[in-house]
């Protein structure tokens, strides 16, 4: 999701920014191009609307442009982009939220001893893609950074700017609420929350920077 | 790991796999591009916004400073010589209070020139504006 499927092998990022930077406007429709899946997906993530998230993406790449001469190349370009885009997205939502659901209102995956019937998977994955976005933002934002990273921590930490333990912590968490959202014993399951929770530390945000 | 299906708590496999990118992806609109590149012609050939007449400013906002601080300590002043006491318990109400604003006709005068030199300078800033 995080790599370039675009990519053109004649110019870096870097060089693109150089020649918008030297004046050739035309020249920033590369980065579009490289980067217009990535961001519109990060924005889909964030808002689970498709006319949205080409919005705020398309904010996302206008913001980039306006502020291309500040990108000094201590890190790689999209670093920089997705650190950006991501902050835009944050601020969007928290102007005008993607659902206006909360945790409690999640619809509930079909219990399956009742109805007799196998699990729905789309619609139990669209439910939990719906029951990340009612989480609270610090934990929501861990979440999504880090599954449009690929599970990469170091890279989500970088683009949410804080630091990894910091995103472990809140992943831990955020994890933590789903699954006490979804493992709710039905009538006629015992089941204790957590139990099938793998063998995981428990850290704590106190214990990080 | 798969997933038990008669098990309807959340596990890893189950979180993996409705966040994981390969299966939650959307496929830009074929415009995207132009549209944003459009917008970014847009900006570029914008004219760039009025700086603010610093320079300009300058006399009015030392103005203002120093007419600040002649406030400030004349507040103060006031304050220690106890005429807030005075007024407060004076017998007299509300017009004894106002009274002193208007003692002097050259206050009175020299505040409505203030106001007036206020005014003034709105409308230069706004005329420069206008004028580009």
């Amino acid at each position: 999701m995080t790599t370039a499927p675009q990519s053109e092998p004649h110019f870096t990022d870097e060089a693109v920014v150089a020649r918008v930077l030297s004046g050739d406007t035309a020249a920033f429709e590369a980065i579009v191009r490289r980067w217009q899946s990535p961001l519109v997906n990060l924005a889909w993530r964030f808002c689970r609307d498709r006319a949205r998230a080409e919005e705020m993406a398309q904010e996302a790449f206008l913001r980039a442009w306006r502020n291309l001469a500040q990108f000094r190349g201590d890190s790689a370009f999209s670093t920089w982009l997705f650190a950006l885009a991501a902050n835009l997205y944050r601020t969007e939502l928290r102007r005008i939220p993607a659902t206006m659901l909360s945790l409690d209102e999640i619809a509930e995956p079909p219990d399956p001893v009742i109805a007799g019937a196998a699990l729905d998977q789309s619609a139990r994955d669209e439910s939990l893609r719906r029951a990340v976005l009612a989480l609270p933002p610090k934990y929501r934002d861990a979440i999504l950074l880090s599954y449009f990273h690929e599970q990469d921590v170091p890279s989500a930490a970088r683009t949410l700017r804080l630091p990894e333990g910091t995103v472990k912590v809140r992943l831990f968490r955020g994890r933590e609420l789903l699954r006490s959202k979804f493992s709710r014993p039905r009538s006629g399951i015992n089941a204790a929350p957590g139990s099938v929770l793998p063998a995981a530390t428990h850290p704590t945000e106190a214990q990080t920077p | 790991m798969k997933t038990n299906p008669i098990d309807p708590r959340l596990n890893e496999a189950d979180l993996n796999a409705a966040l994981a990118p390969d299966n939650d992806a959307i496929v830009p609109s074929s415009g995207f591009v132009s549209s944003v590149m459009m917008a970014v012609h847009g900006e570029a050939s914008a004219p760039a916004p009025i700086a603010f007449p610093w320079k300009r400013a300058l006399p009015g906002l030392i103005a203002a400073a120093i007419l600040a601080a002649y406030l400030s300590v004349s507040l103060v002043a006031f304050l220690r010589s106890g005429g807030v006491r005075h007024i407060l318990f004076s017998s007299m109400g509300w017009p004894a209070i106002l009274a002193p604003l208007f003692r002097h006709a050259t206050d009175a005068l020299w505040l409505t020139v203030s106001l007036a030199v206020c005014l003034a300078s709105l409308l230069f800033c706004r005329r420069l504006i206008t004028s580009g």
